[in-house]
């Protein structure tokens, strides 16, 4: 009886991790499976099968934000390819006036984000828009620290250019 | 200027995380919860299942084909009947003997039966 107790609220904690883990992660990752699909329904599916591979799972892994970034990349790969000639923007314009950004310049950005190369897109999306540090990056792609920071600060410089050269 | 641009991105509106995600990941966990999170079903190209119908059926074909031993050659055994009687023997030894049409048409064992003295 002990043995089921104890694995009932093993199991409960279990469901309880993953519920704060999605919580606190959701933004993150449908803003990647997005920026991979471009795709709303895509990405609703990526990251649901992300969600599910993580509960077949059963316990939560030792670094779990690699984890899960990761499968919604598989998930993406492997089931849900690039759709539709209107890609859906990753960033939010209207919100942008609301809070007191400048929407022109977020329209911008968005416009820059799309003209990066998919692993540069996926890098810069991954740290600047995610926060992700370049190891749990690397652990996501399975590339270097090395390779991912380098990914990174050419797809910032391009912005950078791109933005410059629109003044 | 590259420090800019991070912290411009970083607190840049993201496009926001439709209802329906989160109702569908809740679904998930209260299936899981409650043991029965159904078995992923991946979504596969309509051809891709085809052409794997396909590869299937030809190694199937092939791997049966050649599995079928060809008539004439030496017989692959002996199958002893220990003390049958009625139809079973001569069926079987009919069979063997005349390459009969049924399900022995192609084997090449030869039956022997066992009287107990």
């Amino acid at each position: 009886v002990d043995r089921v107790n104890t694995e009932g609220t093993m199991e409960e904690d279990f469901h309880r991790k993953v519920r704060m883990f999605y919580e606190a992660n959701r933004q993150g990752l449908f803003t990647y499976a997005l920026s991979m699909t471009r795709d709303r329904e895509a990405a609703e599916d990526a990251v649901q099968a992300a969600v599910c591979r993580l509960l077949r799972r059963g316990r939560m892994p030792a670094e779990p934000r690699p984890y899960v970034f990761r499968s919604v990349r598989n998930a993406v790969v492997d089931v849900f390819r690039r759709r539709g000639n209107d890609p859906e923007p990753l960033l939010d314009v209207e919100a942008a006036g609301r809070d007191g950004h400048d929407p022109g310049l977020i329209r911008l950005l968005e416009q820059c984000l799309g003209r990066l190369s998919e692993p540069e897109r996926e890098t810069v999306v991954l740290k600047a828009l995610n926060g992700m540090t370049f190891r749990e990056i690397a652990a996501v792609r399975r590339r270097t620290v090395a390779t991912v920071a380098s990914r990174y600060r050419r797809g910032l410089e391009k912005m950078r250019k791109m933005l410059e050269d629109r003044g | 200027m590259n420090e800019d641009l991070e912290k411009t991105l970083m607190d840049a509106p993201k496009t926001g995380v439709p209802d329906s995600l989160d109702a569908k990941v809740e679904a998930v966990i209260r299936q899981s919860e409650r043991g029965a999170l159904p078995f992923p079903a991946r979504r596969m190209p309509l051809w891709a299942a085809a052409a794997a119908c396909l590869v299937c059926a030809i190694i199937g074909f092939f791997a049966g084909y050649g599995s079928v031993p060809e008539t004439g050659e030496a017989p692959a055994g002996v199958v002893y009947v220990k003390e049958l009687s009625g139809p079973v023997p001569s069926i079987l030894t009919a069979e063997t003997e005349n390459n009969g049409t049924g399900f022995f048409q192609k084997a090449r064992g030869e039956v022997r039966t066992i009287y107990r003295r």
